[in-house]
């Protein structure tokens, strides 16, 4: 795999930002596979938490070493603590990931795959509710989203969440500068369990999801609470087991995600 | 314009290794151009760096970011070592990994060009020597060479005995690693020189890149480079541009010639 940290302008940010790109090369030296088929690549966006930035999946797990056995490519942007979204004060993150990220990807990387059945996105905490958002929000093209310990219900979990814990350090406030409110998130494309109902109203071809938090994290109740409404009407992979809002977890669970996606793994050698 | 870091595994050096690209963006932040957007693929420049450097120098030392802003241009700025840019005799093969597998590299992750219309190099002082070899022995990849501070290295009036670094350990000396020898005069004539090469490529009837040369006056090199420019004289159907300049061998130079070079591309 070949690790390329880019450096550009966003016009939706206004703004120089980074991101990491994890690309399959056909060789990659001692211990590790090459990937066969090097154009029409898969991608996975590849979402941060609060907390964190662009780099932090290398760091805490070893995603090159899990996405070169599926021949995948892997974009790695960063929020800073803007949720995915377009801050009431601040900056305009969704349009900058949800509409100008894919154009930038293309523009710089023309051998990563644009086709739906191609494209994912996954992340962690805020990263699971960016992940969330980017697949009820564009549904037409990512075919596969997961969430892990994800902040998937913002409307209902604001009020009892805008404060910082020891175990979650943030900025008091945090809150009120992305959404405003609880209520300003109601029945918004922030509003992840209410856009899924308008979905399933009108009957779209959804993204197949997959949901994994551990029954000691902070946000178990609300993941449990997704999974308990929306169980048998959507696609939904769902996994529970003991643990807490930590690097371990994730570092376990992004491996069933990647085992979970359509990859050909004859594209890994 | 983007800047990218890239590390990847070379199967030419069998190691992983690291090149900065700069790629034209159609949008672009205060103060510069953005790419005019009329390319599927950008042309690209080869820009090499020189001994005792990697593939960073250029951009912390120069604004080359910046002068190739409006030229819808890539620049690719790769790292050789010590290597001469060479095949080294006792070492991994870094002329092939520079003319064969990096260009095939970059223009499987990004929009580069390998049309040799579009393939440019240049490089400083090593690099310089770089640019002029892989241009004269491989002509037909190449549009345009630069040539900044250097020349045929193998020729000089002196004893070459200050381009060879002792190593504290003993050690074979890198030019011996590289070539087998430390007296490089001997490599004149041999397979190693690219007067030789491009000769053997002129009796072919290979079309040759266009060459850009310049060497300040008070560079140490200044010997090579004049040779060089004789060598050429004696060559007329090459198209060949030579200057001299007040300068040693220094940054402030290369910042200046290589926006010259870049107006001289005329692209």
């Amino acid at each position: 795999m070949a690790l390329i940290q880019a450096n550009f302008f966003s016009q939706a940010l206004g703004m120089e930002r980074q991101i990491d790109v994890i690309l399959p090369q056909a060789s990659n030296g001692i211990g590790q596979g090459g990937s066969e088929g090097l154009t029409d690549i898969p991608v996975l966006y590849l979402l941060h938490g609060a907390s964190d930035d662009h780099t932090i999946w290398q760091r805490r797990t070893s995603i090159e070493r899990y996405a070169v056995a599926k021949g995948l490519a892997v974009i790695l942007p960063s929020t800073d603590l803007g949720f995915y979204t377009d801050m009431k004060y601040g900056y305009d993150y969704f349009r900058y990931i949800g509409e100008e990220l894919p154009d930038i990807v293309h523009e710089f990387f023309p051998a990563l795959s644009v086709k739906r059945e191609k494209t994912f996105v996954a992340g962690l905490s805020m990263g699971g509710f960016g992940a969330f958002k980017l697949a009820f929000a564009y549904p037409e093209r990512f075919s596969y989203a997961a969430s892990l310990s994800g902040f998937i219900d913002p409307a209902t979990d604001l009020s009892a969440m805008d404060t910082s814990t020891p175990d979650h350090p943030r900025p008091e406030g945090m809150f009120d500068w992305v959404f405003g409110s609880a209520d300003a998130v109601k029945e918004t494309v922030n509003d992840l369990p209410w856009m899924l109902e308008e979905h399933l109203k009108k009957k779209t071809v959804l993204p197949r999801l997959f949901i994994a938090c551990g029954t000691e994290d902070f946000l178990y109740a609300t993941n449990r609470r997704f999974k308990d409404r929306f169980d048998g009407r959507v696609d939904l992979t769902y996994i529970e087991e003991p643990g807490i809002h930590e690097w371990g977890f994730w570092d376990r669970n992004i491996q069933r995600v990647l085992s979970w996606l359509p990859l050909d793994e004859r594209r890994a050698r | 314009m983007a800047l990218f870091e890239v590390k990847f595994f070379s199967e030419a050096l069998g190691m992983c290794t690291s090149v900065n690209v700069i790629l034209p963006q159609k949008n672009h932040g205060i103060g510069v151009e953005g790419s005019k957007g009329t390319r599927d693929r950008y042309p690209v420049l080869y820009l090499l760096h020189g001994a005792s450097d990697d593939h960073t120098i250029w951009l912390r030392r120069t604004n080359i970011e910046r002068y190739v802003s409006s030229m819808d241009l890539a620049v690719v700025m790769p790292e050789v070592l010590l290597s001469r840019y060479e095949n080294m005799l006792h070492g991994p093969k870094y002329n092939d990994y520079i003319t064969q597998e990096l260009p095939q590299v970059m223009s499987q992750f990004f929009p580069i060009s390998t049309a040799p219309e579009d393939q440019f190099i240049a490089g400083l002082s090593m690099g310089g020597m770089g640019s002029l070899k892989i241009g004269l022995s491989k002509p037909e990849q190449y549009a345009a060479v630069g040539v900044f501070s250097s020349g045929n290295l193998f020729y000089r009036k002196d004893n070459l005995s200050t381009l060879i670094r002792p190593r504290e350990s003993g050690g074979v000396p890198i030019s011996e690693a590289i070539y087998g020898t430390t007296d490089q005069s001997t490599l004149r004539g041999t397979a190693w020189d690219p007067f030789k090469l491009a000769e053997e490529n002129l009796a072919q009837g290979k079309k040759m890149p266009r060459f850009f040369h310049v060497c300040g006056t008070e560079d140490f090199l200044i010997d090579s480079a004049r040779i060089t420019r004789d060598w050429f004289a004696a060559h007329p159907q090459i198209d060949y541009t030579y200057q001299e300049a007040p300068g040693a061998h220094t940054w402030e130079f290369w910042n200046t010639w290589v926006q010259a070079y870049l107006k001289w591309l005329n692209l």
